[in-house]
Formats: structure tokens, sequence, C-alpha cells
């Protein structure tokens, strides 16, 4: 079994693989507009897993075909309008930035309408214009076939079961650390502020919110992830469980009422418990 | 009445305020590189506006809760897009080379950050800026890509002082992350659901992750106050919903939070004397809300003008 280490390198290897080969396509293909194999192949490995680069490129094209749509639109509206492109251009960043931090078909919409008023705009080939997008479109589509044959013919087998990736040594380490911290703050006899108990139950949050991640990028992905999500369910639970614990004492250690930790029950339990 | 539901639609899109910083910052970045842009005429001008104002994106992005680090981001960003730049336009007309080129740099660049697979995405997006601007300078002309990249540093230089002339928002998010945490209260109260705990927790988090970005404000102490009784809240309201047999109403609790949630919403002093209920379990809750409603009175004049 592949270690985490082990198992980004090949992902980096198989990144590089994927750009190199859209990077021939646009060297070797003289295809008009193929610069646009890269630019799409780069867009969609950017999370850098396979999972989500899986559900990324099939959100790239749904909003590359709309985007280049709508391009279509305020294109003709600027042939009319040409003083207008500077207030445009600023609402259209201003709706770009927002999307951002949405989902990414929305964002990538917004992009494709950028680049091609941008470079539209300053060639101004009203004839050629349909051919353009058509160019355009097929070249986003041939990058997201670039992705999506490495990721299912090349290496759909080499991620199989990445149950290293949960990183199970780290996440059983914070759940013994927090316990700790919890029952070390428990037993404290000056005054304990809320922040100290945000320091216990923080990570717990952080981690939880990494394995639901991990969790998404492996429901779209190729490869056989079933161990993999098996384990992320058990830390999710073991982790749920240890906040909600934390969370129901957390008021009784800020005031001090130490009657309600039993310290006999929980100082005796030892490493392979809490993990187990 | 269509500011209102505008404002609490964009809320449901962007709870935090993150995004509609971006998005305000970017609209004015590209202004002000627009009115630089006509005075100084870059040779490709939508190459360099593009590749020196993104590094602003990245410098906002939500996990940038520094204002150090943004700086130091940005200025990273700003090296490695005019190296990126180099790399590809210099190797650009010839093919096979270039593709070696490319791969090779994209393997150090993935290979030198393989310790933070997090911020990965920025390798792809300096690759793909600099593909974009392949658009421009590909002609293997060693003086027109020189001349691109000081462009490029020009603009930067412009984009950076604009960067650091932007008024100060970040209180926005800090905020929004007190008004979520307030909604998540009153909804609590409301349901006794437990499973809501989790998402005050995580406001919580967006509200101590936002208050670096306040340190040198005079009202920080006031924001760290609030967050820190907002927290302690938390644990105390936990506790109240696993009480079974409840002699009381965790009504009031929503009522008084209501009164102080709309005051925040509005951004004004919250003149509320809240009913005390004369139970045991509620002592806490008569004490920490009028403390809270206290420091949120003095904060309320900073963030209000």
């Amino acid at each position: 079994m592949r270690t985490r280490e082990q198992l980004i390198h090949l992902r980096i290897v198989h990144v590089v693989i994927m750009i190199t080969t859209a990077f021939f396509a646009y060297q070797y293909s003289n295809w008009p507009d193929a610069l646009w194999i890269p630019i799409s192949v780069l867009a969609i490995i950017g999370p850098f897993s396979p999972g989500l680069s899986i559900g990324k490129a099939k959100q790239r094209m749904i909003g590359s075909i709309a985007g280049l749509l709508l391009s279509v639109i305020i294109w003709l509206f600027l042939q009319y309008n040409p003083n207008l492109l500077p207030i445009i251009a600023v609402v259209l960043i201003y709706c770009l930035a927002f999307c951002i931090l949405q989902e990414y078909t929305y964002f990538i919409m917004l992009v494709s309408v950028m680049l091609c008023v941008n470079y539209d705009y300053m060639n101004l080939f009203f004839k050629t214009e349909i051919t353009f997008l058509s160019n355009r479109a097929i070249c986003v589509l041939t990058g997201i076939f670039i992705c999506q044959f490495y990721e299912y013919f090349i290496f759909k087998h080499s991620y199989n079961n990445a149950v290293s990736l949960v990183e199970s040594e780290r996440l059983d380490k914070l759940i013994v650390t927090s316990w700790d911290c919890f029952n070390s703050l428990a037993n404290k006899d000056s005054k304990i502020s809320p922040e100290d108990i945000d320091l216990c139950i923080n990570p717990i949050l952080i981690e939880l919110s990494r394995l639901r991640d991990l969790k998404n990028s492996f429901v779209n992905s190729y490869s056989k992830q079933d161990e993999t999500l098996k384990l992320i369910a058990r830390y999710e639970e073991k982790l749920n469980s240890i906040y909600y614990w934390i969370s129901s004492q957390g008021y009784a250690v800020l005031n001090r009422k130490q009657e309600i930790l039993s310290t006999s029950r929980y100082d005796n339990i030892h490493e392979e418990e809490l993990c187990n | 009445m269509f500011i209102y539901k505008l404002s609490s639609r964009l809320d449901k899109l962007d709870p935090y305020w993150y995004a509609r910083l971006m998005a305000l910052k970017a609209a004015y970045l590209a202004t002000g590189m627009f009115i630089a842009n006509l005075l100084l005429r870059p040779s490709m001008p939508s190459v360099t506006m593009l590749l020196s104002g993104v590094g602003v994106f990245l410098a906002e992005m939500p996990t940038m809760n520094d204002l150090d680090k943004k700086d130091k981001i940005y200025l990273g960003y700003i090296i490695l897009i005019s190296l990126t730049v180099i790399i590809f336009s210099s190797t650009s007309y010839m093919q096979l080379p270039f593709l070696v080129a490319i791969a090779g740099w994209a393997y150090l660049l993935y290979f030198v950050l393989r310790k933070k697979p997090e911020v990965f995405s920025i390798v792809s997006v300096l690759l793909m800026l600099a593909t974009i601007s392949q658009e421009g300078i590909n002609t293997g002309n060693y003086f027109a890509t020189w001349n691109t990249v000081l462009f490029i540093l020009e603009f930067a230089l412009i984009g950076f002082w604009l960067h650091k002339m932007f008024p100060f928002l970040y209180h926005k998010i800090w905020l929004s992350s007190l008004v979520r945490s307030l909604e998540t209260i009153v909804s609590i109260a409301k349901s006794g659901e437990k499973s809501s705990s989790l998402l005050l927790r995580k406001h919580s988090m967006v509200s101590k992750s936002s208050m670096l970005l306040l340190k040198h404000k005079p009202y920080a102490t006031l924001a760290s106050t609030i967050h820190n009784d907002i927290s302690a809240y938390h644990y105390y309201l936990y506790n109240l919903i696993s009480i079974e047999d409840k002699d009381f109403s965790l009504i009031d609790i929503a009522d008084d939070f209501s009164v102080l949630l709309s005051a925040v919403k509005n951004l004004q002093i919250c003149a509320y004397t809240a009913s005390y209920a004369e139970c045991e379990e509620l002592d806490f809750h008569n004490i920490k809300f009028s403390e809270i409603l206290l420091s949120w009175n003095k904060l309320c004049e900073h963030v209000s003008n």
C-alpha cells in the first residue's frame, strides 16, 4: 500500500503528464485557438485530487458552453455600444471576483465571457465570430477529454483505496491530544477561558472539515475507495463524539463544576481505548 | 426593501462577506489599472493587467488571514509569475524544448510545495496565467519578453499600492461571522437541536480567524471579548439543551438574542433591557447576555462609521 507521500508524488507525476500532453496538443495540432487546450487542462487539474478534477471537468464543460453563448450577446451589445466597454468590464470583474468562492460553473462562465470579450473586442472579426467561438469550444472539450482519458483509462487504478490519505496515525494522535488537553483543563486550579477549550476543540473541527472534503473528492472518483470511505466514516464518528463530549462538558469546566467530570472515571482511559 | 432582499440573498451565497470584499476590491483594482493603462500604455494591456491583478485575489483568499501574510503572498506570486512568463515565452518558439521546460517547471513547483498540497491550486493558476500570456507573447523575442515582464512588475507595484489604499473593510467579515453566530444561537434556542452546535463552532472559527485582520484596530480587544463571550455562551447553551425536564423556556434566550441580532445587522446601539428570568439555570444567560450587549454597544461606535 502506498504512503501519503508516495500518493502525492504519484499524483504530481500524473498531473505533469496531463499538462505536457495538453501542451503537446497545442504545439503540434496547429488548431486555431489551441491554447485553450492547456488552459482547460490547467483549470481542471486545479484542485489536484482526481475526484475533484472529474467534478470540475463537468462544471467546466457546462460553464464554458454557457459562457461562450453569453459572450455572443455581450459581444453584439458592445458592437453597438463600444464606449460602454470599461463599465461592462468593471461589472464583469465584480461578478467574476464574487464567483471565485462560489460554484465553479458560474466562475468559468464569467471567465469565458471575459476572455472572449477581451480578445474579440481587440480583433473585431465579426464574420469569424461563430468560427472563433466553435474553435474555443472544441479546444475546451479536447482539454476535458485529455483529462478524462487519463483519469479513466490510465490513472484509474493507481489510487484504489488510498487509505493513507486519511492519515489515521495523525488523527489518532489528535484524538488523544484533544482528550489530554481537555482533561488537563478540567484538572487545572486556575481560571479557564473559553479560548482554552477552543484550543482543544478547533483542531477536531478542522479535521472534520478535511475529512468531509476528502470524502467529497472520493465520491466522484473513478477509483475504488470503499475501504477509504469506511475509514473516513469511522473517524468522522470518533471526532464527532469527542467534539460533542467536550461541548457537553465545556460549561462545567468553565464554571469549575468539576464534580460533573468524574476524574476517576476518565483518568484511567488508555490511548488504545480512545483510538479504537 | 429591495436592498434588504438583495442583502439577505447575498448572505446565503456569501455568509462571511469574503466574496463581496473580493468583488469590491476587484472592481476598484480594475478601475485603477484601467487608468494606469491609459497613462502607461503597456505592450500587452490585457495580459499585463490580468497577471498583476490576480495576485490581489490570491492575497484576499479566506485562508490568508493575516495582513503581513497577504503582502508576502502577493510578492511571492509576482516573482513566480514573472519567472513562469519568462520561461514560457523564451522557449515557446522551440517545440520540444518548450514541452520539456513546461514539464520541468510544473514538476519543480509541485515538488517544492509537496508538503503543502492545499496550495497546489496556486501552481495551476500560475501555469494557466502564463499560458494565457502566450496569446500575446510567443515570439521568442527576448526584448519583447523583458518588456512585458517589466510592465507586469510596474503594474504589480501599482496593484500593490491600490491594494494598500483600499478602505479597511475586514471588520465586515468579523461582523458577518458575529451575525451568523447570533442567528445560530437564536435558531438553537428555538429548535433545541444539538447538531446546530457544529455550525456555531464554524462561525466562531471564522470569527477567530478574521480577528487577526483586526489586530491593529483600536476595537480589536472588544471584538475579542465578544468572541470569547459567544464562545462561552455556546458551551452554556449546549449544556442547557442537554437538561431534561426544564422548568424554564429557551424562548426568552431566543427573544433576547433576536433583539441583539437586529441591532448588529443594522449596526445600531442596542438599547434593550433583558427581562431577568428568575431561574438558577438562566443566571449565566442574564450575566453573559448583558456583557455581550455592553461590549457590542461600545464596539458599535467604531464599526458603524
